[in-house]
């Protein structure tokens, strides 16, 4: 007998993808040694694993982040972090306060970091956590790097970095409130980003020892920070 | 759009990519930036004095005593006097600080280099505002003055392309030469006008780190072998869209405690320049550029034989030095804007 998937299933296992890869975020936060993660700060760690999971050809369950002028927004996550302080896998920290509003930070708790430990038994998993995990580590050496905005601390001054991402960037430039920012591989200004860094060897003149210019995956992940970071000093010039 | 010249600076010149090309760190890289944001904010407010040499090796370990870049504490270590006899400490990539090695004093970069390599390890070396890299017992990047936009790839008023290397050359002199900015210091007696041992070295190195930041179109290299040869160039200029190399060869004139270095230097200079441009076939031009620290102003007499190469520039650029004390040259610089302003 062929067993039928509802689509009250199917969106039922497309949130609990979607709470996983918040858990990893957390868990590999705590890994990092950073005492929390604000909501400001894990949407744009969510955002930035997202829009570069093409990458390595990982897919991630978010898709749907919109244009705000806080930079890229997923009403989903809101409703995850809830569910996961519900079971107890995450917790609120402590409060902070940015222009008169209030925002919860939260950290992982250890049945948290038990669940991810059970979950990354399947590979699949183990390959989402192990992508996020070096995402997450490329935020954490920026995070302090000369000149972010003095308005947030910790993950959350990633934001400047985040404003210059090539995707988000385009339609900031044209003041698109409530866009769907694309994602994936195809017609995305972050891929043609990724893609030139990948053969950026090839763009040299022959001249140049192109075999010392070619650059890994990681490697290509950290000069797409880089970017960001001399565009965004470069705005601020 | 891409802005291909702003991602082929950061691929082939970046210090955060050099770090984790040798490496193969991150966390290493986020040392880097949490050092220069320290740097940056501390030395404006005088919080380390001038007389500021700091060596610092990298390390593993987890357990720290203090840390570097918690509010204030290095500066007030120096101000204890912790690094006046031992100045290299090992810190991890937090920034904790493992121990200061006793009986440990590293003068230069050149110690520094050679200690990063006694065991495979990163060391920056921090002299006030100059900031030296090296792994495994070779350098890896150099900073000029950190207090300038220190950052390969990012947007300078400054920034031109290779072929107009004089404006560059130029501009470096009046901000920089002439200033005597940050550490970069050339006279050991201005009133006698005695330059300290090797004043080339320090030409070249501070001349190369304002093109590394300034030339839009190229990357910048120091002590670059030529094709094929054992010989290297001072600067070499390659651009990015067509392979083209300029090449900068410096000599400084004057003398130093031991040496004199007269118009004979400078003719030398100039046949190794042509020398450079015969071998190195992707040349577009050459050029000289003299720093003169001899008692006056002189031409230089260029001697009859010399072939010049047909790609070299036919117009040495000679910058006389200037030995005024600070405030004489505050007063030139405020009578010259003067004049501007008055359009004369």
């Amino acid at each position: 007998m062929i067993s039928e998937i509802s689509p009250q299933m199917l969106l039922d296992n497309e949130a609990f993808k979607r709470s996983n890869e918040v858990l990893y975020v957390f868990y590999s936060a705590d890994e990092l040694t950073l005492p929390f993660l604000s909501k400001i700060g894990i949407q744009k760690c969510i955002y930035l694993s997202e829009v570069l999971s093409p990458l390595k050809k990982i897919i991630l369950s978010f898709m749907d982040f919109i244009y705000l002028h806080k930079g890229p927004y997923s009403k989903d996550i809101q409703n995850i972090l809830d569910h996961l302080v519900s079971m107890n896998a995450i917790e609120v920290d402590s409060f902070s306060t940015h222009k008169k509003n209030l925002y919860v930070n939260y950290k992982i708790t250890e049945i948290g970091e038990s669940l991810v430990e059970n979950l990354i038994y399947d590979p699949m998993e183990k390959e989402k956590l192990e992508w996020i995990r070096i995402v997450m580590r490329l935020i954490d050496a920026y995070k302090d790097a000369f000149d972010l905005s003095q308005e947030y601390g910790g993950v959350d001054k990633i934001i400047d970095l985040v404003y210059q991402e090539p995707s988000f960037y385009e339609i900031k430039q044209r003041n698109g409130k409530g866009e769907l920012i694309p994602m994936g591989d195809k017609n995305n200004l972050t891929m043609e980003l990724i893609h030139f860094l990948e053969k950026v060897e090839e763009a040299l003149p022959r001249r140049f020892n192109r075999e010392k210019y070619k650059l890994d995956w990681e490697t290509v992940l950290l000069a797409f920070f880089e970017y960001l970071y001399v565009k965004y000093l470069s705005e601020k010039a | 759009m891409i802005d291909k010249n702003k991602i082929f600076k950061i691929i082939t010149g970046s210090p955060t990519l050099k770090v984790f090309k040798e490496t193969q760190k991150i966390e290493l890289v986020g040392f880097y930036n949490q050092l220069e944001a320290l740097l940056k904010r501390d030395i404006p407010y005088g919080e380390v004095g001038e007389k500021f040499i700091l060596c610092i090796a990298l390390t593993f370990e987890n357990q720290g005593e203090w840390n570097i870049f918690d509010s204030g504490v290095l500066a007030s270590k120096i101000e204890e006097g912790l690094l006046d006899e031992n100045n290299v400490v090992l810190s991890n990539p937090k920034g904790y600080v493992i121990r200061v090695i006793k009986g440990k004093y590293i003068n230069n970069y050149v110690e520094a280099s050679n200690f990063s390599g006694e065991q495979p390890r990163l060391v920056f070396f921090v002299n006030y505002m100059e900031v030296h890299l090296s792994f495994n017992g070779k350098p890896l990047h150099y900073i000029a003055n950190i207090m300038r936009p220190s950052r390969v790839g990012v947007d300078t008023p400054e920034m031109l392309p290779a072929r107009e290397y004089r404006k560059l050359i130029t501009n470096h002199h009046d901000r920089h030469v002439y200033k005597e900015r940050g550490s970069f210091k050339y006279w050991r007696n201005k009133a006698k006008r005695i330059l300290i041992d090797k004043p080339e070295i320090q030409f070249n190195k501070n001349l190369y780190s304002y093109l590394d930041l300034n030339v839009i179109d190229g990357r910048v290299d120091i002590s670059a072998t030529i094709s094929g040869l054992e010989d290297k160039t001072d600067i070499r200029i390659m651009t990015f869209e067509t392979g083209d190399i300029y090449i900068i060869e410096i000599k400084c004139l004057g003398k130093t405690n031991s040496t004199k270095y007269p118009d004979d230097w400078a003719n030398e200079g100039l046949i190794e320049l042509c020398r450079y441009l015969k071998d190195e076939k992707d040349a577009k031009t050459g050029v000289l550029v003299i720093y003169d620290g001899r008692m006056k102003d002189e031409k230089i007499n260029w001697h009859a034989d010399i072939e010049w190469h047909p790609k070299v520039d036919r117009d040495p650029m000679k910058f006389f030095l200037v030995s005024d004390s600070a405030s004489v040259k505050a007063k030139k610089i405020y009578s010259a804007l003067k004049k501007k302003k008055k359009g004369l």
